[in-house]
Formats: C-alpha cells, sequence, structure tokens
C-alpha cells in the first residue's frame, strides 16, 4: 500500500513540478525560435531572478509573488537589447551557430561574476513561509506548498504566453518567424524587431521562473547555472526544438520522470536531465512532436 | 595514416611569404621545444612548480581544443569529461593495481580515449547540439563517478588520496612533457596531409566524402587525440595534487578555460593556444585565485569581445596586422 | 554530333533498381529503375522536387537508400559509405558548389587527388578546367562559375568512369555555358559516363542525347532527348497538371 502512495506522490508531484518546469524551460525554448540560437545564460538568468527575489524579500520584505512582477519588465528589457546589439553582428560572422554559443557562454560567465560579486559566492535561499502557503492535501498525500505555489504561477504566465503566441498578430509574426526567416520576410516581417521583443520573452520567462526558482531548488548560488541550463535544454529538446506546446508535455514528463527517480532511484535522480539530452539527441534527435529541427 | 602524416604539404596556403624550407620544416619541433625549454627554466627559478604544472596542462588541453574545434570544427563543451576520468581512471590504478604514477597517468590517457570513444555517436550532432550533448556527457561522467552507490569502485563522492604515489619531479615533467607533445602533435597534423583532411571535414564533410575522405574515420581519430590529451592532463593534475574530489576533476571550469584561452590565442594556429593559455593561466594566478569571480568577469568580458570582434584571437590579428602591411591600406 | 557513345557490351555500368528513398513518410524516390553503360552520356530531368538531387545522392551515399539495389561495374555499392562510392568510381557535383574555403584552389584538388592515390593528376585536372591561373588564390576570390569548376575539379581528380553534373548551368553566362560544354564533351569523348542533372535544355542539348524524366520519385519517360520534348506524359509533367498522388 505504501508503495502505491510513493508512486502516486511521485506522479502527481512531478505533474505539478512539471508545470513549473514548463514556465522554466519555455524561456529557452522561446529565445531558440526566435533567432535558433541556444542561450546558455539562461540558467544564470534565473539564478538572477532567484537573487531579485532573496534581495526584495530581504530588504524591503516583498514577497516573491510581486516581485515577479517588478523583475520581468527589466528582464524583458535586457533581452531585447542583447537581441538588439549582439546578434546581428554574430548573424555575419563566420560560423553564426557555434560563436553564438560561445557568446552567450561569455554572457553568462559575466553573470555569474556579477552575481558572486554582488551577492558572494554562497547559495542563498528564503524561508518557506516567505510564500505563506502551507502544504496542501490531495488524495491522502500531502505535498509541499511551494509545489502548489509554482505551479499555479505557471499556469497565468503559460496561459498569457500562449495567448501571446497564438491569439495576437504579434504571436502571429513571431510563429511565422518561428517557422521560417524568409518567408516571413516576404511577408513584410521584420525579423529583428519580432526577435528582440521575443527574445525579452524569453529573458522575462527565465527571470520569472527564478523568482519561484529559489524555492523549488532549495535556493540559488552562482555556479547554479549551468545545471539548470542543461535542465532546460534537455526538456526543449525533449519536447522538440522551437515547440512550445512540445515544451510543455516534456516538461511534464520530465517532472513525473524525475520524481520518479527521486522516489526509487535517489542516488541517480540528478543523471536525469544528461540521460534525456543523450538519449534524445542520439534516439529521437526532432523530440516527441518531431518538429523538423536540423540538429544533424 | 601514419604516412599521410608525415607528407609534407607542397603549398600550405597560410604560410608566411619567403620562409624557407627548412625553418618550415623545423617549426613543430620549435614550438614544442621553446615552452619546453621555458619551462624547464622556471620551475628553477620560481618556486610554485603546482603553477606551472597546471600552466603546462592547460597548454595541452588548449591545443586539443586546437586539433578537435580548430581544425576539425568540433566544440565539446564536455572536454572535462575526458580529463576527470583520466584523473579516476589514473587514480584507481594507482590505489587498486598499485601502479606507479607515470604509468598510471599513460593509462588514465588511455581512459580518457576509451571515454572519447564511448561519446563517438555524438558526432551525428551539429555544431551547438554536439557541444551542448557533450556538456551533459561531462556531467554524466561526473554524476556516475560521484554516486554514493558506486563508492566501492570509484570511492563515490568522497574522492581520491593518491599521496603515496605522490613524485614532484616526475608530475611536473610529465606535465611538461604532455605540453610538448600536444603542441608537436597539433602542428605535425596542421601541416601534414592529414590536417587538410580535417580541414576539408571541417569545411563540407559531404564535399570531404566525395574527395574520398572516410570523414567519420579521420574525424574519429582528432577527437582520440584530443581525448587522450586530456586524459593524460587529467591524469596528471590528481596524481600531483594527490588528494581530490570528484568535483575537483569533473569541473566545467576546466572545458572552459581549455576553449577560452584556444580562443583567446586563436584557434587553428600553432603558436596561438599555447601563448593564450599561458598568458591567461597567468593572469588568472594573479588575478583569480584569491578572487575568482573578477577572473571570471575577465575571460567571460574577453569571450564576449573575441566572438564579436576578432573570432581568430590573437593570432588572427596579427595575421590581420600583417595582411594590412603587405596589402598597404585602402581597399584590397 | 555527339558520338551515341560505345558500344553496351556485357553488364551496364550503373544499375539502379527499384530504388526507394524515404524522408519520413514521404517517398522522394518512389522505384527508380535505371541503367547507365560505359561512356554513355545521359540528361536527368524533371520538375522542382521531383528527386534527381535525391537520386544523385542515393547513388553517391550521401543518403541511405530504404529500398532497391544500386550496383556500379557488377559490384553492389548500396548503402556503401561515400568515400568508398567515390573510390570505387562515381563522383558529382553539387548544385551549389561546396569547396574546402580554408584550402586554396590547388589543395583543393590535392585532396581528392591524394585520396583517389593519383597526387600527379593535379596539374592536369586545373588545367582541364582552366583554373592553373588561379590555383593558389583562396577560394573565397573566386565567381561562381570558377566555384563550379573547381567542384567540377575536385570530382575530375578521383578519375570517376561515371560523373554526375547537378545543375551546372545555373548563373553561367552564355560564354561560360559553352565553355562548360566543350568540356563536359571531351570528358564524354574520352569515355566517361555522364549524367547531366539539367533545367535548361538548350545547354543539355549540347551534351547528350538522351534524358530521362524523372517526376514525383518515379522514370516516366527515358529515350531521345527530343523525343522527351514531344511526349505527352513528359509536357504534362512540366507544363500540366502535378501529379496529384505527391503533392
Amino acid at each position: 500500500m505504501a508503495v502505491l502512495v510513493l508512486f502516486e506522490f511521485a506522479v502527481f508531484g512531478g505533474l505539478l513540478l512539471g508545470l513549473y518546469y514548463a514556465m522554466f524551460a519555455m524561456g529557452l525554448n522561446v529565445v531558440f525560435g526566435a533567432q535558433r540560437i541556444v542561450n546558455l545564460a539562461h540558467g544564470d538568468l534565473v539564478v538572477l531572478g532567484g537573487y531579485a527575489a532573496w534581495e526584495l524579500y530581504e530588504t524591503w520584505h516583498i514577497s516573491p509573488i510581486v516581485a515577479v512582477v517588478i523583475v520581468l519588465p527589466f528582464a524583458i528589457a535586457l533581452g531585447f537589447l542583447v537581441q538588439h546589439f549582439l546578434t546581428p553582428r554574430l548573424m555575419r560572422s563566420a560560423d553564426p551557430e557555434t560563436l553564438s554559443l560561445i557568446l552567450f557562454f561569455g554572457l553568462s560567465q559575466i553573470i555569474e561574476a556579477l552575481a558572486t560579486i554582488v551577492f558572494g559566492p554562497n547559495e542563498r535561499s528564503l524561508p518557506t513561509n516567505a510564500i505563506p502557503v502551507s502544504s496542501l492535501h490531495l488524495l491522502g498525500e500531502s505535498y509541499p506548498g511551494i509545489w502548489w505555489v509554482s505551479a499555479l504561477v505557471a499556469i497565468p504566465v503559460l496561459g498569457v504566453f500562449l495567448w501571446l503566441l497564438y491569439r495576437t498578430p504579434f504571436g502571429l509574426r513571431v510563429r511565422a518567424v518561428m517557422s521560417s526567416v524568409t518567408e516571413a520576410a516576404t511577408a513584410g516581417v521584420n525579423a529583428s524587431r519580432v526577435s528582440g521583443l521575443f527574445f525579452g520573452i524569453g529573458f522575462g520567462l527565465a527571470v520569472v521562473a527564478g523568482t519561484v526558482g529559489i524555492f523549488i531548488f532549495g535556493g540559488v548560488s552562482p555556479t547554479a547555472g549551468v545545471a539548470l541550463t542543461i535542465t532546460a535544454f534537455a526538456i526543449i529538446v525533449f519536447g522538440s526544438l522551437g515547440n512550445p506546446w512540445g515544451t510543455i508535455v516534456a516538461a511534464i514528463i520530465f517532472g513525473v520522470v524525475t520524481q520518479l527517480a527521486q522516489v526509487y532511484l535517489p542516488s541517480w535522480s540528478n543523471l536525469v536531465p544528461y540521460a534525456l539530452v543523450i538519449l534524445t539527441m542520439l534516439l529521437r534527435p526532432q523530440g516527441l512532436l518531431g518538429r523538423r529541427q536540423r540538429v544533424a | 595514416m601514419l604516412l599521410k602524416f608525415r607528407d609534407q604539404r607542397q603549398n600550405p596556403s597560410e604560410d608566411l611569404k619567403g620562409q624557407s624550407r627548412w625553418r618550415r620544416a623545423a617549426s613543430p619541433w620549435v614550438a614544442a621545444a621553446i615552452p619546453v625549454l621555458i619551462f624547464l627554466v622556471a620551475v628553477h627559478v620560481y618556486s610554485n612548480e603546482l603553477l606551472l604544472v597546471d600552466m603546462a596542462i592547460y597548454i595541452a588541453l588548449a591545443q586539443g581544443i586546437n586539433i578537435i574545434y580548430g581544425f576539425t570544427g568540433y566544440l565539446p563543451f564536455g572536454y572535462f569529461g575526458f580529463f576527470g576520468v583520466g584523473a579516476y581512471v589514473a587514480g584507481y590504478g594507482i590505489i587498486h593495481w598499485g601502479l606507479s604514477g607515470p604509468v598510471a597517468v599513460l593509462v588514465g590517457g588511455v581512459g580518457g580515449a576509451l571515454a572519447g570513444a564511448i561519446l563517438l555517436p555524438l558526432f551525428r550532432l551539429r555544431g551547438a547540439y554536439f557541444a551542448l550533448t557533450t556538456l551533459a556527457a561531462g556531467e554524466a561522467f561526473y554524476a556516475i563517478v560521484s554516486n554514493p552507490s558506486l563508492t566501492s569502485i570509484t570511492n563515490g563522492p568522497y574522492g581520491l588520496n593518491l599521496a603515496t604515489a605522490y613524485s614532484s619531479g616526475w608530475s611536473f615533467g610529465m606535465a611538461v612533457g604532455l605540453a610538448g607533445v600536444a603542441i608537436l602533435v597539433a602542428a605535425l597534423i596542421k601541416r601534414s596531409r592529414y590536417g587538410m583532411t580535417l580541414k576539408a571535414i571541417k569545411d563540407d564533410p559531404y564535399s570531404a566524402a566525395m574527395a574520398g575522405i572516410n570523414v567519420a574515420r579521420d574525424r574519429f581519430y582528432a577527437w582520440l587525440i584530443a581525448a587522450a590529451i586530456a586524459g593524460v592532463g587529467g591524469a596528471i593534475y590528481g596524481w600531483a595534487i594527490s588528494v581530490f574530489y570528484p568535483q575537483d576533476v569533473f569541473d566545467v571550469t576546466v572545458s572552459v578555460f581549455a576553449i577560452v584561452f584556444a580562443l583567446f590565442g586563436g584557434i587553428g594556429s600553432i603558436w596561438g593556444p599555447t601563448i593564450g593559455a599561458a598568458l591567461l593561466y597567468a593572469i588568472y594566478n594573479v588575478v583569480g585565485v584569491s578572487n575568482p569571480q573578477y577572473f571570471q568577469l575577465i575571460y567571460g568580458l574577453i569571450i564576449v569581445l573575441l566572438v564579436l570582434f576578432a573570432p581568430r584571437g590573437l593570432a588572427g590579428l596579427m595575421a590581420s596586422i600583417r595582411e594590412r602591411r603587405l596589402f598597404g591600406g585602402g581597399a584590397r | 554530333m555527339i558520338d551515341q557513345g560505345v558500344e553496351r557490351v556485357g553488364e551496364p555500368l550503373l544499375a539502379v533498381q527499384g530504388l526507394v528513398t524515404r524522408f519520413g513518410k514521404f517517398r522522394a524516390l518512389d522505384g527508380v529503375s535505371l541503367t547507365i553503360g560505359e561512356g554513355e552520356s545521359v540528361g536527368l530531368v524533371g520538375p522542382n522536387g521531383s528527386g534527381k538531387t535525391t537520386l544523385v545522392n542515393t547513388v553517391c551515399g550521401l543518403y541511405p537508400a530504404s529500398e532497391g539495389s544500386i550496383s556500379f561495374a557488377g559490384v553492389e555499392i548500396t548503402g556503401k559509405r561515400p568515400d568508398r562510392v567515390a573510390a570505387a568510381g562515381i563522383n558529382r557535383t553539387f548544385q551549389i558548389p561546396k569547396p574546402f574555403f580554408s584550402l586554396s584552389v590547388r589543395e583543393n584538388v590535392e585532396v581528392a587527388a591524394h585520396h583517389a592515390r593519383q597526387p600527379h593528376r593535379v596539374e592536369e585536372v586545373l588545367e582541364r578546367t582552366a583554373l592553373l591561373a588561379v590555383a593558389n588564390h583562396t577560394v573565397d576570390t573566386l565567381t561562381a562559375a570558377q566555384q563550379k569548376r573547381l567542384d567540377l575539379a575536385r570530382a575530375l581528380a578521383m578519375s570517376p568512369r561515371l560523373l554526375f553534373i547537378d545543375e551546372l548551368a545555373a548563373g553561367l553566362s552564355p560564354n561560360e555555358l559553352q565553355e562548360v560544354a566543350v568540356m563536359l564533351r571531351s570528358l564524354v569523348d574520352e569515355g566517361m559516363a555522364l549524367v547531366v542533372v539539367e533545367h535548361l535544355m538548350g545547354f543539355l542539348e549540347q551534351v547528350v542525347h538522351e534524358v530521362f524524366v524523372l517526376t514525383a520519385g518515379r522514370i516516366v519517360f527515358q529515350g531521345e532527348l527530343r523525343d522527351a520534348l514531344a511526349d505527352d506524359t513528359v509536357q504534362e509533367v512540366f507544363l500540366g497538371r502535378t501529379d496529384s498522388a505527391h503533392s
């Protein structure tokens, strides 16, 4: 009986976390869709969001939920600026794909260094009562309050994002660019301006994920970025690069698998994202939803 | 393949104009010997031997990146994985098989090469995807080696203690030797037919195949060489510091440094990665050991500036200056 | 005008049987069968997307065949690596030339000549493709026409018995077209088999007599070029309705 209970816990808990992971990974997917660039600074942006939440709470006692709203415009602006100033030069270079990767990696190092300089190298965490929700019971199981909250934050954020993508003229232009930059150009879409805002949204999603993430991950430290970026990459690759629905489905599966691993094979659970990347790339590079994205 | 290695190209396009035959032929050996000699002198002048060992290892790693990225076009973010595997295989050899340090180091190199062979299927992937998947692979190696369940084999998260095999003279000598060998190998490849083959593969694998090149095999050799260099480097490092935890050798910073050093100096050139590694590692020691975050800021900025303004690194800048002088100011 | 070619003695040089190449569910080649004799020159025409380049890529081993067989000089080459196919004696040019940009013109040819174990052919090939003058230049200084000739030079350095020419004519001036046509004819005269994938009929006429017409992954006509142009099926394929089974 206890076995079944654990299993249920892992599955439903994984589902809740999966919703959070969807928001967490979507930012990386968005930046990729905008300019076919893998943003290696993604994890560091998430960490920045965590630091922002920490700072706002510790210094001004602002709830992390409110912090989300405060940091969002800054993040969007940052993303727009990065795209606007950096990517045009990149696109003209000899090896744009690898060089972009290296460039964003450089950005991630800069962010990490600044974070260490400002906040110190140690992990920062927030007490769970910073978000006043206690654990909630469902079907005889008790799930940590923060899992509920993060899912409840993720749902509207993702909802707004999907609405933006599928129900607004801006979103239509974005989807045009995502499927083909050249075709979109012939339809008069200024890919660069679209990309800029889209980058901004990607950065915004990452930072928002970070403000809640400081609880999910137990804290933030400057070096946590790499593992987070790989995890997000694993999710979006598994879900098909550039496909937002794919990210959501993949994130939920990822959440469930990770929770199951934590229950049944705890010492190996940190291997899940790495195994996911490697297996997906080798066995089904086009991901779950099979959008034809050439990785090989 | 050995024969191809020694063939001299008749007309290397990047040759300095007017350089005489014998000087061209001697260059790889000179490029390897000079740094080696400098190290051998420096150890008598400078007391921090471990620093010199580290610098020599990074020169080697930068040349390894030069071979697999500069020549062949594949950037392995997960390069640190081979470094860690080398350290652990050598460590295992010392602890469980009673190997001496030098022998264990060579076995570590083999371990690195084997790890490279395991990752061979990743070559199907392009550019960024290859880079990131190797990163995941490197982290996976770490997660496996440091796993508490494997404590009986790798001592899990508790690290290894190789103090019994400690020998500072030998580890220094092997580190310098590794640097020399890595530079030599890279230089010899570059001016050989094999180097030309790698360039063709990097430029266009389909066209290369139709030119009779066995792309997978020739690429594999470069990868094995690079992986072995990292394996030996990791083995020497672990041996030299004697006591280390998994996270000390499976450290993505190793890849980062190697890549940044190589890029900074100029991939594709021979002296570039050597000078890049020596220079930046020296700066690291002045700035970075006490304040690693400032060094991280510096090299983060270096990366961004390099990519945007000088993707061919120092060597590229020197070449541009020379070109401008040869062709004069004004339209080319 | 053009020698009809060597008498077909014994086995054909290239024999393709029931070749199918699939991309996911899409059958780019849907059961192609054809033979090319020693020294024969033939055209391969068809509308865009009919599978011409796919056929070339599959025969050369760059795409895996899903079904069917390819044999060259009596030897089965289906599924062989492209460098093995090149070593066997088949080569090709690319629709968009793919030279090695890091290497000089001469080195581009050297790479191939060396792997064909014929290093002495380099000068000969460079002369043949009128690239001797720019042999030491880097590839980025070449004109588009020169890059196409370099592609050809690279293929010739492997001494192929069968050469696929993939849409060489696009973008060339009338003079350049003439030069290339003369070059190709001289190759045929020397006994090389040629398959010329081409849209430009005027150019094709100067090089080949017979054509295969490919549409939606199948050969729908095989015979003399002028008969092809007059054939009803062929006209429909080019001018009329598209094959609905493959839209």
